[in-house]
């Protein structure tokens, strides 16, 4: 009977072709956007998280203890002994101390702000890869004594090109002023705009020469699987120093993603509202048409529940065709951003409050099929039901004698 | 087989009352052929409503097959239609999207019996459409419509067939086919018809003629 149900309501939905077409292209709209949505901001969210584990901060960064979450950049007053990092690296293989100060970098024409990333090369590369995102130049590990590595959008927007001579102002640890001529001796491009638009790469020990801070640093980043525990048992064997996870540090960027996410949920919910309208709509007119009909199949004795479950299925072969041709749609939308990317830097250096840059790619979505598909069938069954009860409950008296 | 007693149908309770059914005591035995006549709004779609269990009455008394359908819920009433009523209309009411095989099939299925291709093509067979089981309703005429939906009524063998000024829609040619074919079938399977009708060839047919007149009984004689 389940079976003879079924047929019934799949010859019922093509009687009023013109309607059941439309209803199913407005769904499909919607669960087209709804998957490419998904799959667009899904992959901004990960290459995100990739920029920032990989190329800014790890998975934890240790701190020192006077560190402010408030702060991007720590302040000299926090910095701490260099001999924490060598009790913390005993523990961890992938682990590289730094040091970072704020300083203005001035060519003949121009001044910007920039973040100074004293590191250790092999220990940062070894975390971070950075000899890879040299696009020009060499890594400082091959830079000669007063070259540094700058990312590819300072260079870009002060119009620096390999070998160029700048200066660097800044505020050292004990309070005074000092400024460096320097070379450019590579540009970075890693596609984390922190890097990029604002970092300059240099030796540690020239960093903390530059600060009179020798044998400091200013924190260590660290990769390793479990990073939540492993932040406790950090937080409780070391002292003066304290652990964040990426998480921690990354609050700003996880707050907009949820907004961002929440605004489109709002969007796709309101597209799903209309398309729920839209099968409402198309069941309840079948239902005020086929009212004649109703009451024979009711004379014939055939159960309420039976009537409900013929519209609902009436209902659930729409959302799923809709839902099918809108994951068709979605993907078809959504390929020309998995294969080429979504290409931001259109936008200038505009903060879009993702730490992406450049070209981001979407994800190709094969974990919203099956989502979008349940999401799809129940909220059409869902909107089929009122008109389906109200089938149900026709008197046969009535409508047979209409 | 059906005993009716001081049968009433009152619509519209407390306000200006219609009384459709006043008093209405029939018995009706099986293989009877009988019909209900007489004119517009004396009754008769609601009598029939009432027998076929769709309708229940105000007040009286009304036991098929010795079963008091008055006390009977909803879905027991919806039991002894899929299996021992069959209704046939003057609108034919054949579902639009199913061929004339499926139709009767459909009927079959509704009323839980097991079946053969064959069940339905005789069925069809026994009102003469055999060659026309794949037509879907538009594509046949009234009379070839009306025809399948005696198929329908018919094919799960019910006790009783309820018919509804079946022959109001069709020419008298038409017509005397709907009706031999039913009588037919009242001979062969002892089936019981109930016709409500103004048309004098139907009630040529029968063999109990009632007549009905503001919702009371005003004759009742078998030819
Ligand atoms: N739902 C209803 N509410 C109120 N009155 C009704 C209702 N259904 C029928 N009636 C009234 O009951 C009476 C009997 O109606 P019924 O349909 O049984 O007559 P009928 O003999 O079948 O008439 P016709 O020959 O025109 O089909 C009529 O006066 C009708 O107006
Ligand atoms: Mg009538």
């Amino acid at each position: 009977m389940i079976k003879r149900l079924f047929t019934l309501a799949f010859k019922n939905i093509f009687r009023a072709r013109n309607r059941t077409m439309i209803t199913i292209i407005a769904y499909a709209f919607g669960i087209g956007l709804y998957v490419f949505m998904n799959s667009l901001l899904t992959g901004f969210y990960n290459t995100s998280v990739k920029n920032i584990i990989d190329k800014d901060i790890g998975k934890i960064k240790v701190m020192g203890n006077d560190y402010n979450l408030d702060d991007a950049v720590p302040l000299p007053e926090t910095y701490f002994e260099y001999t924490k990092y060598t009790d913390i690296s005993k523990q961890y293989e992938y682990c590289s101390p730094d040091m970072q100060f704020i300083a203005s970098i001035i060519t003949s024409d121009v001044s910007a702000k920039t973040v100074i990333r004293g590191v250790e090369t092999d220990k940062a590369n070894s975390v971070f890869h950075y000899s890879n995102d040299i696009v020009e130049g060499v890594w400082i590990d091959q830079c000669n004594d007063n070259e540094v590595v700058i990312g590819g959008r300072i260079a870009h927007s002060l119009n620096l090109k390999l070998g160029d001579v700048f200066t660097l102002i800044f505020k050292n640890r004990d309070g005074n002023f000092d400024a460096f001529d320097l070379n450019v001796g590579g540009i970075i491009s890693t596609g984390n705009p922190n890097i990029d638009r604002l970092s300059i790469f240099m030796p540690l020990a020239k960093a903390q020469e530059f600060m009179s801070a020798n044998g400091l640093i200013s924190g260590i980043s660290i990769k390793t699987k479990k990073y939540n525990t492993e932040k406790i048992k950090i937080n409780e064997t070391f002292t003066g120093v304290s652990a964040y996870t990426w998480e921690d540090l990354s609050e700003d960027f996880l707050n907009l993603d949820k907004m961002k996410s929440g605004f489109s949920s709002i969007l796709i919910f309101m597209i799903v509202i209309v398309a729920t309208v839209g099968i409402f709509n198309t069941i309840l007119l079948g239902m005020f048409e086929r009212k004649r009909e109703i009451g024979m199949l009711k004379a014939m004795g055939m159960s309420r529940r039976q009537i409900e479950l013929l519209f609902s299925i009436e209902g659930g072969i729409i959302g799923f065709v809709g839902s099918v041709a809108g994951i068709a749609f979605g993907f078809l939308i959504n390929l020309p951003f998995v294969i080429k990317g979504f290409d931001i830097s259109v936008y200038g250096d505009m903060d879009i409050g993702y730490p992406v840059q450049g070209v981001v790619k979407s994800l190709w979505g094969f974990e919203f099929i099956i989502p979008a598909l349940i999401l799809g069938v129940i909220i059409a069954v869902l909107a089929s039901y009122y008109p389906a009860r109200r089938a149900a409950r026709l008197e046969p008296v009535k409508t047979l004698r209409d | 087989m059906i005993k009716l007693e001081n049968l009433k149908k009152t619509y519209n309770p407390g306000k200006i009352e219609v009384h459709a059914l006043d008093n209405v005591s029939i018995n009706i035995e099986e293989g009877e052929f009988l019909t209900i006549h007489g004119p517009s709004g004396s009754g008769k779609t609601t009598l029939l409503n009432i027998l076929g269990c769709l309708d229940i009455a105000t007040s009286g008394d009304y036991y098929f097959k010795e079963r008091d359908v008055s006390k009977l819920s909803m879905s027991d009433l919806s039991n002894i239609r899929r299996t021992n009523i069959g209704f046939i209309f003057q609108t034919y009411n054949l579902i639009p999207v199913l061929t004339a095989y499926e139709n009767v099939e459909l009927s079959l299925m509704l009323a839980h019996r097991k079946y053969k291709k064959e069940d339905i093509l005789n069925a069809l067979d026994d009102v003469g459409i055999k060659d026309l089981a794949k037509r879907f309703p538009r594509e046949m005429s009234g009379g070839q419509q009306q025809r399948v939906s005696i198929a329908r009524a018919l094919v799960k063998s019910p006790k009783l067939i309820l018919a509804d000024e079946p022959t109001a829609n069709l020419d008298s040619e038409n017509a005397t086919m709907i009706m031999k074919a039913m009588k037919e079938m009242n001979e062969k399977y002892n089936v019981t018809f109930v016709f409500s009708t103004h048309d004098p060839l139907v009630m040529s047919f029968a063999k109990r003629l009632i007549k009905l007149k503001d919702g009371k009984i005003e004759t009742d004689e078998r030819k």
